[in-house]
């Protein structure tokens, strides 16, 4: 049974990737800060009795539910949107640029040159644009397993899937990302973090 | 570089990428974290159980759900259908008795003298 320093430590330490993710996913930084908060208030109203070694698998379960929420409701909304489309103004903004929203700011103070740190930033905007047009489940897949850092059962326990789905969906991930980096002119292997200057 | 490596790879440059988030997503995300606790109930133990409660073991709040009246009605319910089925067995068991009675003439003559009775064996037939 995790205390309630547990909680709010867990929370800390996911709320910035899982905003990523729901962004990643939702391409609409608003709707990922609301969806972020409702998983958060889901795990806290919810799940407070139990251990806090499950919080991660939980937490990426009820995130990834809120996700798909998010975009069953825009399903419906669209249908009454494009109904009543000819009695109404246009209304949200098609022309959203993800790069826009994710390009980096310079607010970090690791010690890298500024050239190291624009190319830095550079390369992280194409990353999450590629992230971002990978299928729901090949995203899921690969931000568990290597972001997240869950091993396959957890992620399979997290996805509500087999092992045998998740390690699929994760080789697919990969070599669509890989890919997709090599069609922007960018391999992984010339990419370096701030910490191997 | 196998996927293993590439993962790791991309997402050390994803990790990078969170000290990039706007100042203003940061207050937001924060705020989200402390509705979020604000909404944290203590879990209690009581009889070894855990429960998620901000109370001890609430018995009136269960007299309130309907879900726990459902199960009491059904059993309710088949009790007083059983009582009706038994209840009137005795008076069943009774013109039984005397039906068996009558075909096995067991009954006294006197009873076929009875007025009463007289009628009782018209109507019934």
């Amino acid at each position: 049974m995790a205390t309630r320093q547990e909680m709010s430590d867990f929370l800390a330490s996911v709320e910035k990737r899982a905003f990523k993710q729901a962004v990643y996913a939702v391409r609409q930084d608003e709707s990922a800060l609301d969806i972020v908060q409702d998983a958060m208030m889901k795990l806290a109203e919810k799940y407070a009795d139990r251990p806090n070694t499950e919080f991660p698998m939980l937490f990426q379960r009820i995130l990834q539910n809120a996700i798909r929420d998010w975009f069953r409701r825009q399903k419906v909304r669209s249908t009454w949107t494009t109904l009543f489309s000819s009695f109404g103004s246009k209304d949200d903004d098609d022309d959203f640029d993800i790069l826009e929203t994710l390009r980096a700011e310079d607010t970090s103070n690791v010690p890298v040159s500024p050239a190291a740190q624009l190319e830095q930033s550079q390369v992280l905007a194409i990353i999450e644009q590629c992230i971002a047009k990978l299928p729901g489940r090949q995203r899921e897949a690969f931000m568990l397993r290597y972001w997240e850092e869950f091993d396959v059962a957890e992620t399979a326990a997290a996805m509500g899937c087999s092992e045998g789905s998740v390690k699929t969906h994760c080789s697919r991930a990969v070599h669509a990302l890989a890919i997709m980096l090599k069609n922007q002119g960018l391999t992984l292997e010339s990419v370096l973090s701030p910490t191997e200057n | 570089m196998d996927e293993k490596d590439f993962g790791k790879k991309v997402a050390r440059t994803l990790d990078w990428g969170l000290s990039c988030i706007e100042d203003d997503k940061l207050v937001r995300l924060h705020a989200a974290r402390q509705k979020a606790m604000a909404a944290y109930r203590e879990p209690v133990k009581v009889l070894g159980l855990v429960t998620v409660s901000g109370h001890s073991l609430d018995v009136s709040s269960w007299l309130r759900k309907p879900l726990f009246w459902l199960p009491v009605l059904a059993i309710a319910l088949a009790v007083f259908t059983y009582s009706l089925n038994t209840g009137g067995d005795d008076d069943t068991d009774d013109v039984g008795e005397l039906d068996a009675k009558l075909l096995t003439g067991e009954l006294p003559i006197d009873a076929f003298l009875d007025k009463d009775f007289a009628s009782w064996v018209k109507e019934s037939s």
